[in-house]
């Protein structure tokens, strides 16, 4: 009989959930942002790779978790700054571009992986956690949310800050304002352009660290495509969200939990079909879409290039 | 006398025949020449000498499992037969058939397929070119031209549930497969009947990574932790680059006791940070199935028969290990015998619903 209801087995399934649900957070962060200004960032996919690789190479390099997240959103706003030149500056088409950044993220970690570690295949163990104290003893609850890496920490306050910076401050306010109506932005003394290479900045940094996150905490290590569509989910997810981070935060997590459970349902005597349990997350994606898409409303300027003066 | 516009108009419809005879005789020597002698309607049964062979694989040998075990064989038997061997591996599955085909006229004489999804286009280019072409898993031969090899995966994986059986404390052992992949079904069917042999008593749990997740070492490494937390003290995994994440797991594990790991197809030792936590491998050794493909070339024979790695003929074995000793040897010593004279019959699982019928039945 399998010990279902353990301390263990609960605690393994919230740390399954939450190593699923945090990485497409930080990255359906980083496309909420985005989108609010106006950019479609369909490169999500190939942010969260480069960010994955580079992040392994680092900790691997370093020995330090924190380098390595650190290099891991360096080098997903590198990759990201294509998407800002090309689109933001100059106009060009955002899915086109958007497509184009995730195959070049897919390709280039797939090479250098090959090149580097395609014969050790190193594994970088476990962050050391951070106990929060009395808190981390709570059964279940204690050694799963108490006693995680401190980037899960990191990643909580950033959704927190986020959403502060996006929705009570005045830059957040001319950031969806750049995403809304651009020419009263620009009219109102801001420069749009300026406004949206940074948020497309901000995404590929949010994206980097969500990659970071699935290889140095979920995984421990790095292998070519391992995001399996996640940057795609992440890009739903935003939108599902209609901009509200504490949404993206519930849709994350729903995701992570129905990521965990289907592991729970095999190791079940029920016999559900694996296909009907692969596709839950996905269903629960759905069904969240089924009942709030309609009030979903997307910047009203998302995916047009903005020209001073133009009509 | 020619006027020199003339002479010009001669000189480009010249060039312009020239360019066009030379086209039509290149396209005539390059194409696949299905209908001629040399594509092979000669005489199949007259045999040929084999000099020089191509492994043609989708990855590098450093996959651990499936490429490092063809390619690995593939050096043996052109070792032992002294002959040369043409590998190309890493060749991913894009434009198979051109790679096949620029291989079978590269001056080989026989090529190993060695994919699965390199069946058809294999056969294809067996059946177009007439040089021999070893395919996995296909349901025909053609003699001459196709010959296929397959695995009896599922006596392996019997031996290593039989390892299992005798190591686990916890009383519960588990499969973690990456796909949903028929040789990943048969071996986990394996591996039950083995596990049950010993003790029916013994809780087997299977999960799979997801349908194709291969490559997924995020879910591998969560989806172990789950069955590692359901008690589980042997892990038998099956996938690529979902198999780093399974030993990150098992690695990382905080279980209170310790956890082992059984690998398929490949020997994992060289990458894990301690040797020990491998129990063994069911290793899957092409050598004997390939130096018998092309003898058989060389008699006239090829394309007649289907190879088969079996328990039997040593092309399934479990990896020596130190862990891997004293009751535990014995015990599938035993079983080995087993399977050889016949006493021991596995059956063989070919879907999911199949895998979990046999986990199920308990050994019944």
């Amino acid at each position: 009989m399998i010990p279902f209801f353990s301390d263990a087995f609960l605690t393994a399934f919230v740390v399954a959930a939450l190593a699923s649900a945090i990485p497409v957070m930080l990255a359906a962060i980083g496309e909420t942002v985005g989108e609010q200004s106006g950019v479609l960032n369909l490169g999500i996919e190939g942010l969260l790779l480069i960010g994955g690789y580079f992040g392994f190479v680092a900790t691997i390099v370093t020995g330090s978790f924190w380098l390595g997240f650190l290099i891991g959103a360096l080098a997903s706003i590198i990759l990201s700054s294509i998407l800002m030149a090309l689109s933001v500056l100059l106009g060009l088409n955002q899915i086109v571009v958007g497509i184009g950044i995730t195959l070049a993220g897919t390709g280039v970690s797939s090479v250098l992986y090959d090149f580097s570690y395609g014969s050790s295949k190193p594994r970088l163990g476990l962050d050391a956690p951070w106990t929060i104290p009395f808190l981390s003893d709570i059964p279940v609850i204690g050694p799963s949310l108490f006693a995680q890496p401190g980037m899960f920490y990191v990643s909580m306050l950033l959704a927190l800050v986020t959403s502060i910076w996006l929705y009570r401050t005045t830059s957040g306010l001319r950031l969806r304002s750049a995403g809304q109506k651009p020419s009263s932005l620009d009219a109102a003394g801001g420069n749009v352009a300026v406004t949206r290479s940074l948020a497309v900045l901000f995404g590929g940094a949010m994206s980097g660290l969500g990659g970071a996150y699935l290889a140095l905490i979920s995984a421990g290590t790095f292998t070519p495509g391992m995001t399996h569509g996640m940057g795609f989910l992440a890009i739903v997810i935003a939108m599902l969200a209609r901009g509200r981070l504490l949404w993206v935060l519930l849709i994350s997590l729903i995701y992570g939990l129905f990521v965990a459970m289907g592991t729970v349902l095999q190791l079940t005597s029920l016999n559900i079909p694996n296909d009907v349990v692969t596709i839950m997350p996905f269903i629960a994606v759905m069904i969240v879409l089924t009942f709030f898409a309609r009030r979903s409303a997307l910047p009203a300027a998302l995916a047009i290039p903005y020209v001073r003066g133009a009509r | 006398m020619f006027s020199g516009r003339s002479t010009k108009k001669q000189l480009r419809v010249g060039i312009a025949l020239a360019v066009t005879a030379g086209l039509l005789f290149t396209a005539g020597c390059s194409g696949r020449g299905g209908d001629t002698d040399d594509a092979g309607s000669g005489d199949a049964s007259a045999g040929k000498k084999v000099t020089q062979f191509a492994i043609v694989t989708p990855e590098k040998e450093s996959d651990y499992g499936w490429n490092q075990q063809g390619i690995w064989a593939a050096e043996a038997a052109a070792d032992e037969l002294g002959i040369t061997l043409d590998d190309n591996s890493n060749v991913g599955y894009d434009n198979t058939e051109t790679i096949l085909t620029q291989v079978a006229e590269a001056g080989n004489d026989f090529i190993i397929a060695h994919a699965s999804g390199f069946n058809t286009a294999g056969h294809r280019v067996g059946m177009q070119t007439g040089v021999p072409t070893l395919v996995v898993d296909f349901d025909k031969n053609e003699p001459g031209k196709v010959g296929t090899v397959i695995t009896q995966a599922q006596e392996g994986a019997y031996l290593a549930g039989v390892a299992a059986a005798m190591k686990t404390e916890t009383q519960t052992v588990g499969i973690v497969a990456s796909a949903e992949d028929l040789n990943w079904f048969l071996m986990a069917g394996g591996f039950a009947q083995g596990v049950y042999s010993v003790d029916p008593s013994i809780n087997v749990v299977v999960a799979y990574v997801g349908p194709a997740g291969y490559g997924d070492s995020a879910g591998g490494s969560t989806v172990t932790t789950q069955v590692i937390a359901a008690g589980a003290d042997v892990i038998f995994g099956m996938g690529d680059g979902a198999t780093i994440g399974y030993l990150q797991a098992i690695e990382t594990a905080d279980a209170g006791h310790p956890i082992h790991y059984i690998a398929t197809i490949g020997d994992v030792t060289s990458i894990v940070d301690n040797p020990d936590i491998v129990l063994t491998s069911v290793l899957w050794n092409f050598k004997n199935a390939y130096v018998e493909a092309i003898k058989d070339i060389e008699a006239g024979k090829f394309g007649t028969k289907t190879y088969e790695l079996t328990v039997e003929n040593g092309g399934l074995s479990l990896q020596d290990t130190p862990s891997l000793s004293g009751d535990i040897a014995s015990a599938v010593e035993d079983a080995k015998a087993g399977i050889i004279d016949g006493s021991v019959k596995v059956e063989r699982a070919t879907d999911t619903a199949g895998v979990q019928a046999m986990i199920d039945a308990k050994g019944k």
